[in-house]
């Protein structure tokens, strides 16, 4: 009797340990991460206003409010031209930076180390950066168009309205890009050598190599990737924020500083809840191709 | 029991402590209450700490304020004074944050009105009537700083420094073309003019944190509306109309000095240090900006030596025809409040006291040259040829009106600030602004009729 109430408790044990282990990592997860969006849901259904001290329930009242919002409708234009434009700009140049640099010596070593090292200076440092640089009465990049030109340039980087989207694009390129190269060249390493050997045998060029090996081989890696650029693109805040707190005039207005302004300056917590929850929406949207593209590329 | 029994659960048992551990980790990782206890092991007696959270990043203002901190605590050993340092535009979203999470420091830098009267209205500030009425600490502020830190007869802030709206102007550039300081709205457009035609851009304005522009409005319906009207359709209870027609006319006036050229060409995207450097470095003449920047311009480690002593500054001029009292000055004192959730409520106090004191005004007057609201901060010693100026013509003015976006609902305010950023740009016009902030003000009404 004992000795079967010993196997049982025996059996259960072991098929909790599992769940033991992964008990740590589910702890932080549910706690920064699975709680905050069970509080963002609930949330949304409210408004709250914690300064003030008011709270009442509204239903789907925030979700309206902000669907029907033409700053929402703006915000979500911008980040859509941030996923385009990431993608044209950072995936060519990423590709190009990864063919050319993928072999073992010192110097693309150098370059490779150099490309990256924009991802580790934090966002806001490179805002505040690229603010002073951009500045349009006072910023080194006028100064040096300045020179070229013979006459003072006062190109308003920052503050055009029809500009300042592009030139946050263009400071999100230049720190990323380094980083979808170093994940393409990871990709391009895992593609047996042997392949360009031949090919190079029968005399293959490099653009030949590179379309007829590279591209296909790399397919997988290239979706993932693009996939990994429209999530960030759809998440960008801390740049903005930086350098231009979605202005001049919402023209930089993204979701996520759309759903900070929202909460935080109007002080509405719900409405700005539901923004939140349109982002989570859109980018697990992206995150499951994701899952299963990677899932897929695990079975090729 | 067999081994392994008896394994496993301890191999769970692990785990589970694990788990508790870092989770229980992570849940007490909040900062003490309490001092350490000193050094080397020594019992030396716990100090009780003071959380303030400043607005002062700047010289000559921040290293001013480590300095009182310093004498206060060299006065008090037992209290430690733990300074946080967010610039103004950060600080509004950072304090919203603490108070909503139940963090806020014990004395907390508060604009007044309605941005201060939020914070009662949620119990987060504490009433701090009776403690004023002790001492006669309620006595030695200046008269009329008080009112905007009352809400409902109780006083929940007490004030620091006064700050009104000027011109900034330099005075060679006006008198190279014949100028004087304008006495009239038309005045102020000839000057524009003058400047214009010469290609130089009259006012420096950077507008990328929106408020810049609403203190033209401000002003501008002060004066055509009228004090008192204009109080009233703030007011997010009651208000809502702006109905007088002087609303649309000021926003038309400011729309003239925009579709003219007068101001930095894409302000909506210019930073305040754009707009003081275009100033300072004489790129344009005017910079309509608040007494907070006396001390700035006045400051060898903020603007070129030689420009120092080159500037002045004149009033908003009066637009003739408008209904309010035309020498009213624009502007409100900043100051601080004590969260009603602070475990340091007699320290915080003492702090709050001392940092009011006439003693500390007077050096402070000294060290920023900017208006300390306290009686005989400023005195003839410790003042320089603007603060005296700028001490006098408040005396004497009429009364100072606030600017609106401290009286506004924050929705509303929002709401105001954005449609004023469009107007700028030119996607949206005067009367557009208007009804942006009747519609953004309906609905602040209908919320605060529900509660």
């Amino acid at each position: 009797m004992c000795l079967i109430g010993a196997q049982v408790r025996h059996r259960t044990a072991h098929r909790l340990i599992p769940y033991g282990f992964v008990a740590p990592a589910l702890g932080v997860f549910g706690l920064f991460a699975l709680g905050p969006i069970l509080f963002a849901v609930v949330l949304a259904l409210f408004h709250w206003d914690p300064v003030g001290g008011t709270t009442r329930f509204v239903g789907l009242g925030n979700f309206s409010q902000i669907l029907t919002d033409p700053r929402t409708h703006s915000a979500l234009r911008n980040n859509i031209l941030w996923i385009v434009l990431s993608l044209g700009i950072q995936l060519p140049i990423a590709l190009l930076l990864a063919a050319t640099l993928s072999d073992a010596s010192r110097s693309s070593r150098l370059l490779r180390t150099l490309f990256f090292s924009p991802l580790v200076i934090p966002a806001v440092a490179i805002g505040l950066l690229f603010g002073i640089i951009l500045d349009g009465h006072f910023g080194s990049l006028n100064a040096a168009l300045g020179l070229l030109k013979g006459e003072a340039v006062r190109i308003g980087w920052l503050s055009d309205p029809r500009l300042a989207l592009i030139a946050l694009i263009g400071v999100a390129c230049w720190q990323y890009t380094g980083f979808h190269m170093m994940v393409l060249l990871a990709g391009i390493q895992s593609i047996p050598h042997e392949l360009y050997e031949a090919a190079a045998l029968d005399g293959a060029g490099w653009w030949a190599r590179l379309t007829r090996i590279t591209l296909p081989l790399l397919r997988q890696v290239l979706l993932v990737d693009a996939l990994l650029i429209a999530i960030g693109s759809m998440k960008v805040f801390d740049l903005v924020w930086v350098m231009t707190r979605g202005g001049p005039n919402n023209a930089t207005d993204v979701l996520a500083t759309h759903m900070y302004s929202t909460a935080i300056m109007s002080e509405q917590m719900g409405a700005g809840s539901a923004i939140a929850l349109l982002m989570l929406a859109i980018t697990l949207g992206f995150a499951i191709i994701h899952a299963r593209l990677a899932a897929r590329g695990g079975g090729d | 029991m067999p081994p392994s029994c008896s394994a496993v659960p301890r191999a769970l048992a692990l785990v589970a402590a694990l788990t508790l551990a870092t989770v229980g980790l992570v849940a007490c990782a909040r900062k003490p209450q309490e001092g350490p206890s000193g050094a080397g092991g020594v019992s030396a007696p716990a100090r009780t700490v003071v959380r303030f959270a400043s607005v002062w990043v700047n010289p000559p203002r921040q290293p001013a304020l480590e300095k009182v901190v310093e004498e206060f605590e060299a006065l008090h050993p037992e209290i430690d004074i733990e300074v946080t340092y967010t610039a103004p535009d950060d600080y509004k979203m950072a304090i919203r944050t603490q108070v909503a999470a139940g963090e806020a420091p014990d004395v907390f830098f508060v604009w007044p009105g309605e941005w201060l009267w939020k914070f009662a209205r949620g119990e987060q500030v504490m009433d701090l009537t009776d403690e004023l009425a002790k001492d006669g600490w309620g006595d030695q502020f200046l008269p009329n700083s008080m009112p905007l830190f009352q809400y409902e007869g109780r006083a929940y802030g007490v004030p620091m420094l006064m700050q009104c709206k000027y011109f900034f102007y330099n005075p060679e550039m006006f008198a190279e073309r014949g100028l004087s300081e304008p006495q009239t709205w038309d005045d102020l457009i000839t000057i524009c003019e003058t400047f214009k035609r010469e290609e130089i851009v009259p006012i420096a304005l950077s507008n990328t944190d929106r408020w810049p522009l609403h203190h033209y409005a401000t002003i501008l319906w002060q004066r055509l509306v009228g004090e008192d009207q204009l109080l009233r359709d703030l007011d997010r209870a009651t208000g809502g109309a702006y109905a007088h027609p002087g609303y649309r006319q000021g926003l038309e006036m400011l729309e003239e000095l925009v579709t003219r050229g007068y101001f930095t060409p894409g302000a909506n995207g210019e930073t305040r240090d754009s707009a003081r450097l275009l100033f300072a470095t004489e790129q344009s003449p005017m910079f309509f900006t608040a007494t907070w920047d006396l001390g700035w311009f006045l400051d060898e480690r903020q603007t070129p030596p030689e420009f120092i002593d080159k500037w002045d500054m004149f009033q908003f001029p009066s637009v003739p025809g408008g209904e309010g009292n035309q020498d009213y000055m624009m502007g409100a004192p900043d100051g601080y409040a004590v969260y009603s959730g602070t475990k340091v409520k007699d320290a915080a106090l003492t702090w709050l006291r001392y940092f009011t004191s006439p003693e500390v005004g007077r050096q402070l007057v000294t060290e920023l040259q900017e208006l300390v609201c306290v009686q005989g901060a400023v005195t003839d010693q410790n003042a320089g040829r603007r603060l005296q100026k700028y001490a006098n013509d408040l005396s004497s003015a009429p009364g100072v009106i606030p600017w609106a976006d401290i009286m506004l609902e924050s929705s509303a305010r929002e709401a105001f600030l954005d449609a004023l950023q469009g107007m700028l740009d030119g996607t949206v016009s005067p009367e557009g602004v208007l009804q942006r902030l009747r519609e953004a003000h309906a609905q602040a009404r209908v919320e605060a009729a529900s509660e």
